[in-house]
């Protein structure tokens, strides 16, 4: 009985949403057509974080406009 | 039937309660979307219009920009408020931005008060203990003919009190008062304090009146204006019957803004940030990385003498050129077709021609090459 409790109870919590580390480690590579294979989880922010500006980013050392 | 354009321009003054209200609450604007020359052409001639005008106002309103000129100033401007949250017995300090025309000092100005109000009102919320509106900030600006009552007027006048134009400077000034204590004034920003003259009588009064509501309110004062220490607003050594103004110069502090410069390997880095941002902000079909950042660096610069108002001024008299004629990117030789100010005019000359000679560049080395890539919108235009 404590076991089936134990596993209802497993049921019902919802999975807690993965690490940045357990998610990249996780991630299936992604299929962007180029040399990188990362995931492409690795570089995408968390919510609410402004995305790092790529090497590629012309205006990454633009001016803040206020 | 279509629906008439509204328009973009948001036509608020800062001299009163609610033009300062609507500019410290104004949401940012949208961007026009990006088009190609070839989608420009074929859009109806009324989209086409108000595409245009679209841009027209979106250029016109680029910035302001966090220069390091700015982020130096408000650093001593939160020293300065900081410093005066004495009660309101203790005299208070007062801050003065004195630089030459161009250098965005009502903007470095208007965009600190904006952001005290917006603290003030997150912090204590918009109604005061009172129940009147919360006003953090005071904006005025001096006319050339500005006395004592002409300043007290104006302060009733950005709170909107009625009857703000009548009586002595006297029964203003206590109308005033009474508003700048009820509504929790805490800020008060003066702009174009050189149109007091301190050898005249009303402009010696005006000096001393702010004296006196310096140590009157528990209010932080912001002077703005051009050469005030030369004309003696600010300074020690004043002539015979001024010495009541050397109070003044005590207690103010005066902050410079530089202008640009590109006589060490940083400044050019910093010429180039202020560039990389106005050019991220270009709606223009014929537009490419570089095309200010790097073919104007060194022209924009001769052209503007580093006094470049970029802060809030994309030399945007010049982008509706770019569109009307459909050239869609700026060039040398659309700017050359625009008259420049007097002033940056005869500068301008020689720093071109010692930018052509290479012994002067507006360009960091780490910016690498200049870009010769050509516009892929223009190109499929």
């Amino acid at each position: 009985m404590a076991l089936c409790i134990s596993e209802q109870r497993l049921r019902l919590v919802p999975d807690p949403p993965p690490a940045r580390d357990e998610a990249a480690q996780h991630a299936p590579a992604a299929d962007t057509g180029s040399d990188d294979d990362r995931p492409a989880e690795l570089s995408a922010p968390f919510p609410g974080e402004e995305p790092a500006a790529g090497p590629g980013d012309f205006y990454a050392d633009a001016m803040e406009t206020v | 039937v279509t629906t008439p354009l509204r328009p973009a321009e948001r036509a608020y003054t800062l001299s009163t309660r609610h033009g300062w209200n609507e500019f410290v609450t104004a949401p940012p604007r949208q961007r026009p979307e990006l088009l190609s020359a070839a989608q420009i052409r074929k859009l109806p001639e009324a989209a086409r219009l108000e595409y245009e005008e679209r841009r027209s106002v979106w250029h016109a309103n680029i910035g302001p920009l966090r220069t390091p000129q700015m982020r130096a100033v408000h650093e001593d401007l939160d020293d300065i408020v900081e410093a005066n949250r004495q009660d309101g017995d203790r005299v208070k300090g007062a801050a003065v931005i004195d630089a030459y025309p161009g250098l965005g000092k009502s903007t470095i100005a208007q965009v600190f008060a904006r952001g005290f109000h917006q603290r003030q009102v997150s912090l204590y919320g918009p109604v005061t203990g009172a129940g009147h509106d919360r006003v953090p900030v005071v904006h005025v600006c001096l006319t050339s003919s500005t006395s004592k009552r002409s300043f007290n007027a104006m302060l009733c006048r950005f709170f909107g009190l009625p009857g703000h134009d009548r009586g002595n400077a006297e029964e203003l000034g206590h109308k005033a008062a009474d508003a700048v204590l009820a509504c929790d004034v805490r800020l008060c920003v003066v702009d174009d304090v050189h149109f007091l003259d301190p050898r005249r009588r009303d402009g010696r009064d005006v000096a001393n009146h702010f004296k006196y509501l310096a140590n009157t309110f528990p209010v932080t004062f912001i002077y703005v204006g051009v050469g005030l220490e030369r004309r003696g607003l600010v300074s020690e050594g004043l002539a015979a019957g001024e010495e009541e103004l050397a109070q003044n110069a005590r207690r103010w502090t005066t902050l410079g803004v530089d202008p640009f410069e590109i006589e060490t390997e940083p400044g050019r880095q910093t010429w180039r940030q202020l560039l990389l941002a106005i050019e991220k902000d270009l709606v223009l079909a014929g537009t490419h990385p570089g095309m200010v950042a790097d073919d104007l660096a060194d022209y924009l610069f001769a052209r503007s003498t580093g006094a470049l108002r970029l802060a809030d001024d994309a030399d945007h008299p010049r982008l509706p050129r770019a569109i009307r004629t459909g050239t869609e990117q700026l060039t040398r030789d659309l700017l050359d077709q625009v008259r420049n100010d007097a002033a940056a005019e005869a500068a301008r000359q020689e720093l071109l021609a010692a930018f052509d000679a290479g012994k002067l560049r507006a360009r960091p080395a780490t910016a690498g090459p200049r870009s010769a890539v050509p516009s892929a919108m223009a190109a499929a235009g």
